[in-house]
């Protein structure tokens, strides 16, 4: 290690130890990537939400011209629940169907409506948790040159009441996830509002399936080597250090970061994470692949994981997505466990600016609930 | 070393003869002088007395014979006792005198009077030639000199033929005057030509359109390939086999490449010079006073001047000169109601016909900005058909869109298109470069949403602004089906909003009376209490002696007051009035006594009850906030924005009766619709349609619109897609780059926004004209130009400032390059790019 990484990483240790005595995000420390997705925890209206039971039967997603302002969800929640809900099909039959039908409940008072424009911020993740691949779009979707109309409303105009804002996807047109068999993972997150997740099985019983071509690529995924560790960091950030965040007691991921921070010229945002995720075969560092792992800095490691990491914030409408790739020493019965701490000003591109960033993490089956980062940018101007 | 002499010259012979050598004495004797024509003896003197040794003769030289150019001349001597000597004396070419020319026009066969010729003796180095001009009879005669001699013809004249077989000095010409070459084909007197310049001067170069099919081999200004003929410009005396020279000058400004501008055959001796941007060959003409035709491939790119002439010179072929310049033509098929044709404009076709366009404000502008990439974008046909009904959802008043008073009433589409239900079709393409356009005065899109308010209103007859924000812009009919109101409430309720309602105004005291009802009380000092509505058994009441109340009596009573209360539905229903009745005699002693206190007992004990009921109109008998259809709520359209509602009055449960501020006797109304949401949009484009809005209050953003829908058509702009969405390079450009590598192109996408992949607008872009530290940006900050700012065409959004002029370098270079034969068809079916 060079006298600068030590440097850095000792830097790097020392913030992380800090962060949990500044005002850490209290709610960030809570497991996310409940198996079951039907549920949400939505902050904003300090409910828990299970969609279950107010689910639409999968044929009605294929009705054209259905009122869904009358849908069992809109009429359960929309003067209670400030937030997005989302459902979609539990299983759509290939060959057949081409599209991945979502419909996207935005509801809340117009007061509350009008602070997280879903025509702005609205983004889809779609998660493939078999391939652990996360795919995303806006939600909304330009149909010709739009009109900008300025927005001049007081906050006396606005009429009592509450609004639901209904929006019917095609996932699979608006992410381009590539269709086949297997299953997807759809969610809506505005800002600091995810929606609660459903999972679709993509190929019904009845689909054809061919067990040597399902055998070939699972052993072809079997080989398959990692890729390096993203970022590049000292292996100490990959470790469990003092003031680490725990480890989740089930599968899912963890995240933390200060509440709020100062961006300045070359100091370090930080994010804290821990987590437990099963593994998959491409995931795992292949012993007889040496030379590979040396050059790919795997040496000693027994996997890699990848952890999709979601920036979204007020000041941009870009979403914006890092694959983050995290070293594990140990992988027990498939299962791996870890820590990771990172500079989030090193992740290319990282949006930086006078706003408030909302971070998700995505791992399989798993995701979490946002961490909240208010940024005040005194850096200096270019 | 011969010496020459002319033919019939008088030669003279001397000689000094010897009997032996040099220092011997002169010869004395008998001489023979042999005469000799290229060394064969034609005459001889023989037995010449020499006296002294001095010989002294004279010859006459013979002609040159017609067949002969000249002859060598030697006189030879043979002398000696038996002649045996030989000296040859006269050794000479023998050239002809006079030559004669007979020169014949070749128009006309007739004598070529006055032609001036000049004789050229080619071994002279002084004195070479003669000059001089042939008679009325066509006929010239000169003297020669001792050399060879060529015939030369003054300009313009040239010798067509030159015959002197019969005798080498009597040539027998044939001549022409001027010879020139030009152009038979293109022919820029038609109508089909139009002057590149804006002098109108075709001769400067006229409008040829490469992407277009041509009819006529490329003669109808048509076409990538342009057939040429040429011909001797007196067309007669154009000559069998004799060779148009053809030079071909073009700009090559675009770096297309595929075809590539080529002379082609049958024309000979193709070469190219200048990189390129010189052609030259030669064509033959098949026959006297025929044409000759050759090909030259224009290519596809747009803006090149090909500058053609053809020539007698092979060195300067410039007797007659084309130029064309390279221009692509589109055609629009134009789609309008009845009621926009107020603001369309009237024209009038070549053949007459009248037709109504895109008004001058924008057309126009649009025409400047597509000159610059040589595209011309023509109304082919008008299509005006009958308005939607009245009341249809197209057909839409200003004032319900803007508010105010405006009458006017507006043409309003759906991005879709579904709402021109009266709209006569397009004709078919007639071939992919037309672009079918319909107008309108509103677009929105249809790119729909369900929105369900539910709204508070506390009037009964209640307007306000059910979208405030203008997040969606909505209608008064779907934009699904025209004969669905948008609006819908069946299966909706309004609601009583009661939780507004205060306590103390929803829980109320009963009203309260009581009454004597003269009849039996059941015995002495007894009286009957009774509320005959919502009490329970008639309460018989007994009185002291002295007429009074006991307490345990007053219990009863409170009791049975108490109990009116247990049927909460029934006491609603009796609008939470008590009313008693309290049954005795009269007249006799004590009566009237008892019959007071009874009721003084009865109002002393709802007096000092805290008994209440949920009683509100708002309330149902149940007690629960009241309900009903949306069918109670008629909804007025103020306009877009803002709805009236106006809610039913005339029963207990109709809601206009206690809508109202929250009170004791009023409360606030939800009620709750659903509606299609959507946005205005300036239009869209896709698949050989677009869907534009009229807006001539803003020409110039307008005709960018176009412009820049147009620009899509044409393929722009170029990023990395693929399948039938892809915009692939012409053949021969340099990929554009992006804004991630130095560009400013950018394609629309999810993270990671690197590869030129922006999060805005929605397909390629250019973003030329954005300051460049936006780019890396994956909204560019959310940037957009300003009025002043001056950004390209194909920027991906528009508004009301005329920012998007023109189309920036990049973009001009390669739609400047584009073959623009399909503008309508996925690029998986376009050829070349």
């Amino acid at each position: 290690m060079t006298r600068q990484r030590t440097l850095i990483c000792a830097l790097l240790l020392a913030a992380v130890c800090a962060m949990g005595q500044n005002r850490p995000n209290k709610k960030s420390r809570k497991a996310g990537g409940k198996p079951t997705p039907t549920w949400v925890n939505n902050g904003r209206s300090g409910m828990t939400v299970d969609i279950s039971e107010f689910r639409l039967p999968d044929d009605a997603f294929w009705q054209s011209g259905a009122d869904h302002g009358r849908d069992p969800l809109v009429r359960k929640y929309k003067t209670e629940y400030f937030g997005v809900l989302v459902d979609a099909p539990r299983e759509i039959a290939l060959p057949g169907h081409k599209k991945l039908p979502l419909i996207s409940y935005y509801m809340g008072s117009y007061q509350q409506i009008v602070t997280r424009s879903f025509a702005d911020h609205a983004v889809i993740a779609v998660m493939d948790p078999d391939r652990n691949e996360l795919y995303l779009a806006d939600a909304e979707e330009d149909d010709g040159e739009r009109v900008q109309v300025p927005n001049t409303t007081k906050a006396e105009d606005l009429p009592q009441g509450w609004l639901a804002n209904i929006k019917e996807l095609d996932v699979r047109e608006r992410t381009r996830v590539p269709w086949r068999t297997g299953r997807l993972i759809s969610q809506i997150v505005l800002l600091d509002l995810p929606s609660n997740r459903v999972e679709t099985k993509i190929g019904s019983a009845s689909s054809f399936v061919d067990p040597a071509k399902e055998k070939f690529l699972a052993e072809e995924r079997g080989r398959q080597n990692p890729p390096a560790p993203f970022p590049k960091l000292p292996d100490s950030a990959y470790a469990q250090q003092a003031g680490s965040l725990p480890i989740p007691e089930s599968n899912g991921i963890v995240l933390q970061a200060d509440r709020v921070v100062v961006a300045e010229d070359k100091k370090p945002i930080l994010l804290q994470g821990a987590f437990r995720l099963s593994v998959l075969p491409e995931e795992q560092v292949k012993a007889d692949a040496a030379a590979y792992n040396k050059e790919h800095s795997l040496t000693g490691y027994a996997a890699c994981l990848t952890i999709h990491l979601l920036v979204v914030g007020t000041g941009q409408r870009a979403p914006f997505q890092y694959r983050l790739q995290i070293p594990v020493k140990t992988v027990t019965e498939g299962i791996a466990s870890g820590n990771f701490a990172l500079d989030l000003t090193t992740l290319p591109d990282f949006p930086i600016s006078e706003q408030t960033l909302f971070l998700y993490a995505y791992a399989k089956e798993s995701a979490t609930e946002p961490v909240t980062i208010g940024v005040i940018d005194r850096r200096t101007a270019e | 070393m011969p010496e020459d002499i002319f033919e019939e010259s008088t030669i003279a012979i001397k000689a000094t003869l010897k009997e032996d050598g040099f220092f011997s004495g002169s010869y004395t004797g008998k001489l023979d002088l042999i005469y000799k024509k290229n060394d064969a003896e034609i005459s001889r003197d023989a037995n010449i007395d020499v006296p002294q040794g001095s010989v002294d003769r004279t010859y006459k030289v013979p002609k040159v014979e017609g067949t002969e150019d000249t002859y060598g001349l030697k006189v030879i001597a043979n002398y000696g006792k038996a002649k045996e000597k030989t000296r040859v004396l006269v050794d000479a070419t023998v050239w002809p005198k006079k030559v004669k020319l007979t020169a014949k026009n070749f128009v006309g066969d007739v004598p070529a009077k006055n032609l001036p010729y000049t004789i050229r003796h080619t071994s002279l180095w002084f004195g070479k030639t003669t000059d001089g001009h042939t008679n009325d009879a066509g006929v010239g005669e000169e003297d020669l000199k001792k050399s060879p001699y060529t015939i030369e013809l003054k300009a313009p004249w040239e010798i067509v033929t030159n015959k002197n077989d019969a005798h080498k000095r009597e040539h027998d010409l044939v001549v022409r005057n001027n010879p020139k070459a030009k152009f038979l084909k293109p022919d820029f007197s038609q109508d089909c030509y139009v002057a590149a310049g804006t002098d109108n001067d075709k001769n400067k170069g006229v409008r040829h359109y490469v992407n277009m099919t041509t009819a006529d081999n490329g003669n109808d200004a048509m076409g990538n390939i342009v057939e040429f003929e040429v011909c001797n410009k007196e067309q007669p005396q154009g000559i069998k086999d004799e060779k148009i020279y053809i030079q071909v000058k073009f700009t090559k400004l675009s770096k297309r490449n595929l075809p590539k501008p080529a002379l082609l055959a049958p024309c000979e001796e193709i070469a190219e010079k200048d990189d390129g941007k010189t052609l030259t060959g030669s064509v033959k003409l098949p026959a006297n006073g025929g044409s000759a035709k050759f090909k030259l491939e224009l290519g596809y790119a747009g803006g090149e001047t090909f500058t053609v002439t053809c020539g007698y010179s092979k060195d300067d072929p410039t007797d007659d000169k084309r130029i064309l310049v390279s221009w692509r033509k589109l055609g629009y098929q134009l789609g309008y109601p009845v009621v926009m044709k107020a603001r369309l404009i009237e024209r009038t076709r070549k053949d007459g016909n009248k037709y109504y366009d895109i008004p001058d404000s924008i057309k126009n502008v649009v025409k400047t900005r597509l000159d610059a990439v040589f595209v011309e974008y023509e109304n082919i046909k008008s299509h005006e058909y009958p308005n939607p009904p009245a009341g249809s959802a197209a057909i839409v008043k200003t004032k319900f869109l803007d508010g105010g008073n405006d009458n006017t009433e507006l043409y309003v589409l759906d991005g879709g298109q579904n709402w021109a239900v009266t709209a006569t079709p397009f004709d078919a393409a007639a071939d992919n470069r037309e672009i079918h356009v319909t107008l309108c005065d509103r677009a929105y899109s249809s790119g729909g949403k369900v929105l369900t308010p539910t709204l508070i209103l506390n009037k009964q007859d209640h307007e306000l602004s059910i979208d405030p924000e203008h997040w969606h812009a909505y209608f008064e009919k779907t934009h699904k089906a025209v004969d669905t109101v948008n609006f819908k409430t069946a299966g909706y309720e309004w609601k009583a909003k009661m939780d507004l309602v205060s306590a103390p105004d929803k829980n109320k005291k009963p009203s309260f009376d009581s009454a004597h009802t003269a009849g039996d009380g059941g015995g002495e000092r007894k009286l009957i209490i009774s509320e005959p509505t919502v009490g329970g058994p008639a309460l018989t009441v007994t009185c002291e002696a002295n007429n009074s109340i006991s307490p345990g009596e007053k219990a009863k009573i409170k009791n049975y007051y108490e109990a009116c209360f247990t049927d909460a539905k029934k006491l609603r229903q009796a609008k939470n009035e008590l009313h008693f009745q309290v049954t005795g005699p009269t007249g006799g002693d004590g009566d009237d006594v008892r019959l007071q206190a009874v009721q003084a007992a009865l109002s002393e004990v709802h007096t000092a009850s805290a008994k209440k009921l949920l009683y509100h109109p708002g309330l149902d008998d149940d007690g629960n906030p009241r309900t009903g259809p949306m069918s109670d709520v008629t909804m007025g359209h103020t306009n877009r924005i803002v709805k009236k509602f106006t809610l039913a009055t005339g029963g207990v449960d109709k809601p206009g009766d206690f809508i109202g501020a929250a009170s004791a006797d009023k409360c606030p109304i939800a009620v709750e619709f659903s509606m299609d949401g959507t946005y205005a949009i300036n239009g869209n484009a896709g698949g050989g349609s677009q869907l534009l809005v009229l807006r001539d209050n803003v020409p110039g953003p307008c005709a960018g619109t176009v412009c820049h829908e147009l620009g899509h058509a044409m393929g722009m702009s170029v990023m990395p897609l693929t399948g039938g969405s892809k915009y692939p390079v012409p053949p021969g450009i340099t990929t554009p780059k992006h804004v991630d590598n130095g560009g400013a192109y950018y394609l629309d996408g999810i993270s990671p926004f690197t590869n030129g992949i922006r999060n805005l607008h929605r397909g390629p872009h250019c973003s030329d004209g954005m300051p460049t530290g936006k780019r890396p940006d994956s909204k560019f900050n959310d940037w957009s130009p300003g009025a002043s700012d001056n950004v390209c065409i194909m920027w991906g959004s528009g508004g009301d400032d005329d920012n998007r002029k023109k189309y920036c370098t990049v973009c001009t270079e390669i739609l400047k390059a584009r073959r623009l034969t399909d503008v309508r068809g996925d690029w998986d079916g376009r050829a070349e790019g």
